[in-house]
């Protein structure tokens, strides 16, 4: 035995269902955030119906301050829309992505770049004071040719 | 895999809408040739009056046609703002989705909130997308609206949604909190369950008593909370109240008197974030001087 | 004196130093800029009086020994009680169970003699320094290094365990790597820096086991219980011997590492590569000693191990021979210095092996060691400034065949060059005299006594013929550098007119943009002498009278009268003494192989002339052995650092092909785990929402239960 309330639940998942829907296919923003709307009617369909139901204010309430969420949205909406649409000149959701990776083959077909090593001097242990004959002290010398080998 | 086919069996009316709103949303979805949209609307039809059917609501004659007018009006505008390819029948099959969803808050007795809906969905939000598609419409449909994006696995994933929704909604049906194992239970099921659940009918009791005002409108399936440990007193609904607009002021003024502030906040803070964030005129003296 | 005021003073000595270093590291650019010295110098002197009255004490206190005992020269002496001994309590650095590490000082004969040494010389050093290294860009940081080495050799001295002593004789190798490699854009400097390093490091690890072994033994690491010796046992060890004879030995190694003894003798001829002040003061009359003054510290011990004397014997004679024979046919002016210091060292094993003669003579054979290095350093460090100024005023120029007879042209630098060759040699009544006599008064007494007659037989005629080839080589060097024509290279010119130019900034040997000179034979002033050639600043020429004026003087203040010895018996040993007396005989032999050593170098250099030449090729395959020291380096190459080159190129290969590959592919899964998952993360927002609701549906399905329930 149960009250009419069930089907006012059914038409609100109903709602939800579809505005999810919606939301999912559809590429144009601007119908897409009416579905993300719809999805909210659905919702507060359910909160009025419940509040009936419980004999109390609490779900009108929570209606209440959906709707101004809702507003809110709709006034960021609609600035964000139009500052979109003046950088792509579309309405087109697949025009957004950039939060994506890029593709797998532009990043594998970088290849590698070969830094140049510069070449790596290695002081070699000097065998003591081992002077070449006639020439000044080698250690005198500057620092480029001091390297025995 | 035997016991899920004999379960789709069992519950085959309850996945009739699902199924056929699934077939239905799938073809209507915009593509590039309608041919199959005729099939669809038939499927759609189908799944609509099954769902009508299955879970019509009980109680006075009048309720009940005004009842399924604005619940049929609404679903079936929903499927229209989905499936038109047109964004300007999407704006407005969803303003009548609204007029139809205020008309189910009046039934519900909420006269006030079924005013802003209609104020600020239909009359703001809808109007203000209208002129946006019209700022920037292209000639003819855009390819993008021509388009649907993923209808198969979308329309999957809605319809899984809805189905277990439905599922829920139609067990809770059978056996609500706070009722005694319900007759229409299939005995075999009621058996089993009248051992599992013993502890979720000792509150069943609760529906012998008189209902005093506040507490839960009869058969409303819920295990009510005793008037002593309700957080919210205010909030409840009196028998004497003349107007429900009042009681309505009282919740708001009283038990949600913080939250009312804050939803105030943040209508200030998102004016002004729309303020921000709208593009403004590019004036000349921005470009760089020509050298 | 107060036993507070006691602790203050002495822990003042390494104290100063350290401050300084620590103040001049931190803020010498910025605020002394060239005044860096001056803070070092200040706290040197300091250290240098409390050191001096520290000598005093001990002087004072042997006074007081030599009235109780009578006759200093017959009897055992009475062994004097640790306490009297100078203490400074210091911190427990290490504590754990037994083991017990305090961080104090203390100071005996031994210490204060090293004390007064090392400050004295130091401060000197710094001194001159201020002068050499004036305009370099590092001024700062040598005088950070060298007063931070100033405070390690003190506390190395003045430590009163095993312990803080390695933890110092560390620190000394730690500066002398640093002040070696102090000009570290020279390749040659830095190679040369770890060579040293890494030589000592072989020593080091014997010393390291020796540390080891003495806590196994011994149960302490302070001085005092380890040198106890066998007393300290209520009853030894089965294995007593074997084990102080290994811990000598061991000991002994680390010594040879850090004095530069035979097998580990390469470094310090390359050390040469740091500025001079440095090679003065480190490399000559300090640090390399540490080695001595831990041989001679652990007398004790070693009195016990006779064995390990006749190796510290064996070893001293041999390295003395081998670097004298090395020195008589180098070039390069600081090589010859270098390679005498390491024969001088030899000579102070060999003094410190003859104690193998007996217990009795133990303290007579340390003193002849300490003696012989007291004066060496001074004469030594004299002759490597003077060698500094050499270079100071031929432009860097150290190849002896390209300058000469600067007798003339650099007066102060010629007479303090002559000073310290006489010293060095061991000209009669000069200090290296007296202490080398000692030396030869002790080995004459180890044939006689003791177990190894025949060996110390070979050690004494081995120590007369390196006393030939001393002087022999030193002369050689000073006529060579200032007898003969005048001959000054070109750089010096270059260099001097430079300087004359107004220019403050002296080039000194660090300044490799200052050396692009061209390298041209050597001009030879026949009649007139260069105006700009001259001895250094008056820092760089005061110094050296001082120190020319020890040389002359010291060994006759201390060498007759046995000063040292009434010093040395006091420290904290169960050593009963007995002196050697001065050996007449000895003494004319010596003197006479000096001066047959002085009148060859004079007949072969003291002008141009081709004799040298008859004898390089008289001599043939032994002059080329000489001039290439005996092929050591090329050996230790072949030996050592081809194996291990092998060693590091299988290494390399193995680390290459294997460890690099194995991370490569590990790295490489994450990539191709990727390459699948990327286009899960495409950007398309409504992706990421289908995602989520079939998320959503699933999460739904478990929480409500729908199937459970309708089943």
């Amino acid at each position: 035995m149960t009250s009419d309330l069930i089907g006012y639940l059914i038409v609100g998942a109903v709602l939800f269902a579809l505005g999810a829907l919606g939301f999912l296919t559809r590429r144009n923003v601007i119908v897409a955030f009416l579905s993300a709307e719809m999805m909210l009617l659905g919702v507060t369909l359910n909160l009025v119906s419940f509040s009936y139901a419980h004999s109390n204010y609490q779900g009108q309430a929570f209606t209440a301050i959906v709707l101004t969420v809702a507003a809110c949205e709709a006034a960021l909406a609609l600035a964000l829309v139009s500052a979109l649409y003046r950088m792509r000149r579309t309405l087109d959701l697949n025009a957004w992505h950039d939060l994506g990776e890029p593709e797998p083959e532009s990043a594998a077909e970088v290849p590698e770049e070969e830094t140049p090593q510069p070449p790596q001097h290695f002081p070699r242990l000097t065998p003591a004071g081992n002077v070449p004959p006639t020439a000044p002290l080698a250690q005198k010398k500057p620092l480029e040719t001091s390297t025995r080998v | 895999m035997n016991a899920i086919l004999e379960w789709m069996i069992d519950n085959r009316g309850i996945l009739v809408p699902p199924v056929f709103g699934f077939v239905a949303l799938y073809l209507l979805l915009p593509r590039e040739y309608g041919f199959w949209r005729p099939v669809g609307i038939a499927f759609g039809v189908v799944a609509v009056g099954v769902l009508g059917f299955l879970f019509g609501p009980a109680g006075a004659p009048l309720h009940g046609a005004l009842f399924y007018l604005f619940a049929g009006v609404a679903v079936v505008a929903a499927a229209a703002t989905v499936t038109f390819p047109n964004p300007i029948y999407s704006a407005l099959s969803f303003a009548i989705v609204t007029l139809s969803v205020s008309g189910l808050f009046v039934l519900r007795g909420a006269m006030f909130l079924a005013a802003t809906t209609v104020i600020i969905y239909a009359g703001a939000i809808v109007v203000t997308f209208l002129f946006i598609i019209m700022l920037s419409r292209h000639p003819g449909n855009a390819p993008y609206d021509r388009h649907a994006r993923e209808p198969f696995l979308a329309s999957l994933a809605a319809f899984l949604l809805l189905s277990i929704l439905l599922f829920t909604l139609a067990d809770w049906r059978q056996n609500p909190f706070g009722q005694p194992t319900a007759a229409t239970t299939k005995p075999a099921v009621a058996a089993k369950r009248s051992v599992d659940e013993t502890p979720r009918t000792g509150a069943g009791s609760v529906a012998a008593n008189p209902t005093p005002a506040g507490t839960p409108r009869a058969g409303a399936g819920f295990i009510p909370i005793p008037p002593s440990l309700d957080p919210y007193p205010h909030s409840r609904m009196r028998a004497d109240e003349p107007s429900p607009l009042r009681g309505l002021g009282r919740t708001f003024f009283s038990d949600y008197l913080f939250v009312v502030e804050l939803a105030g906040t943040l209508l200030l803070v998102a004016g002004v974030g729309a303020v921000a964030i709208a593009p403004r005129r590019v004036r000349s003296r921005a470009k760089p001087p020509a050298n | 004196m107060s036993e507070t005021l006691q602790t203050v003073l002495l822990w003042l000595i390494p104290g100063c130093p350290l401050a300084a270093a620590v103040v001049v590291a931190l803020f010498g650019p910025a605020f002394f800029r060239c005044g860096g010295h001056r803070v070092v110098v200040s706290a040197i002197i300091v250290s240098c009086v409390l050191s001096l009255i520290q000598l005093g004490h001990v002087a004072v206190a042997a006074g007081h020994h030599a009235k109780e005992a009578g006759s200093p020269t017959a009897g055992p002496a009475a062994v004097q009680a640790p306490e009297s001994v100078p203490d400074a309590r210091g911190y427990e650095w290490v504590s754990i169970g037994d083991f017990h590490v305090q961080v104090a000082l203390r100071v005996d004969a031994l210490s204060a003699v090293m004390l007064a040494m090392v400050t004295f010389v130091s401060l000197l050093v710094a001194i001159y320094a201020s002068g050499y290294m004036h305009g370099d860009p590092g001024y700062s940081r040598f005088f950070a290094e060298l007063s931070f080495f100033v405070f390690s050799m003190c506390m190395l001295v003045m430590a009163r365990n095993f312990v803080v002593l390695f933890v110092f004789w560390e620190a000394v190798g730690l500066c002398s790597y640093l002040l070696v490699g102090f000009w570290f854009e020279r390749p040659a400097a830095s190679a040369a820096a770890v060579k040293a390093f890494v030589m000592n490091r072989i020593g080091d690890a014997a010393f390291l086991v020796a540390l080891y072994l003495i806590w196994r033994t011994f149960g302490s690491f302070d001085f005092v219980d380890v040198f106890r010796g066998r007393e300290a046992f209520a009853e030894p060890p089965a294995d007593f011997s074997s084990r102080v004879l290994t811990i000598c030995l061991c000991l002994f190694v680390g010594a040879c590492g850090k004095s530069a003894q035979f097998p580990l003798h390469l470094w310090l001829p390359d050390a040469m590569e740091g500025p001079t002040p440095v090679s003065a003061l480190i490399h000559a009359a300090t640090m390399v000693t540490a080695g001595v003054y831990l041989v001679a510290r652990c007398t004790p011990l070693f009195v016990l191990a006779p064995e390990a004397q006749a190796v510290v014997a064996t070893i001293g004679a041999i390295t003395a021979l081998l670097a004298a024979l090395i020195a008589l046919t180098q070039n390069d002016l600081k090589r010859v210095l270098a390679y005498s210091t390491i024969s001088q060292l030899g000579y102070m094993f060999m003094a410190l092996g003859a104690a193998a003669a007996g217990e009795v003579f133990a303290i007579a054979a340390v003193t002849a060691a300490i003696f012989h290095m007291f004066t060496h350093a001074f004469f030594k460090a004299l002759l490597f400034l003077s060698a500094g100024n050499v270079m100071h005023a031929m432009g860097n120029v150290i190849d002896m065949r390209q300058f000469g007879g600067l007798r003339k042209v650099l007066p102060w630098t010629h007479w303090s060059f002559l000073c310290g060759s006489l010293a060095l040699s061991g000209f009669p009544l000069f200090s290296g005299f007296w202490s080398k006599d000692e030396i030869f008064g002790v080995l004459l007494n180890a044939t006689h006594h003791g177990a190894y007659p025949r060996l110390f037989q070979a050690v004494l005629a081995a120590a007369l013929v390196t006393a030939l080839l001393t002087a022999f080589y030193t002369f050689r060097a000073y006529y060579l550098t200032f007898f003969g024509p005048l001959k000054i290279p070109a750089e010096a010119l270059a260099h001097a007119a430079h300087a004359s130019h107004g220019d403050d900034r002296h080039a000194h040997d660090g300044h490799p943009e200052r050396e692009n000179v061209p390298a041209s034979t050597p001009s030879v002033f026949a009649e007139h002498t260069p105006p700009q050639i001259h001895d250094g600043p008056r820092a760089m020429t005061w110094p050296l009278a001082v120190l020319a004026a020890f040389a002359l003087a010291i060994g006759a203040i201390v060498g007759p009268t046995h000063l040292f010895e009434h010093w040395i018996e006091q420290m904290p040993s169960t050593l009963r003494v007995e002196t050697v007396a001065f050996q007449i005989g000895l003494a004319i032999a010596s003197a006479l192989a000096v001066i047959a050593g002085i009148a060859i170098a004079y007949v072969m250099y003291a002008q141009p002339s081709d004799r040298p030449a008859k004898v390089a090729a008289a001599a043939g395959p032994f002059y080329q052995l000489s001039l290439n020291k005996f092929y050591l380096d090329e050996l230790a190459n072949v030996l050592v650092s081809f194996p291990v080159n092998a060693i590091a190129f299988i290494s390399l290969l193995f680390d290459q092909g294997v460890i690099d590959r194995l991370v490569d592919e590990v790295g490489a899964v994450p990539p191709m785990i990727g390459r699948f998952l990327r286009p899960v993360q495409n950007g398309f927002i409504q992706s990421y929402a289908l995602v989520m609701i079939f998320g959503l549906a699933i999460f739904l399905t478990t929480v409500l239960q729908v199937w459970a329930v309708r089943m």
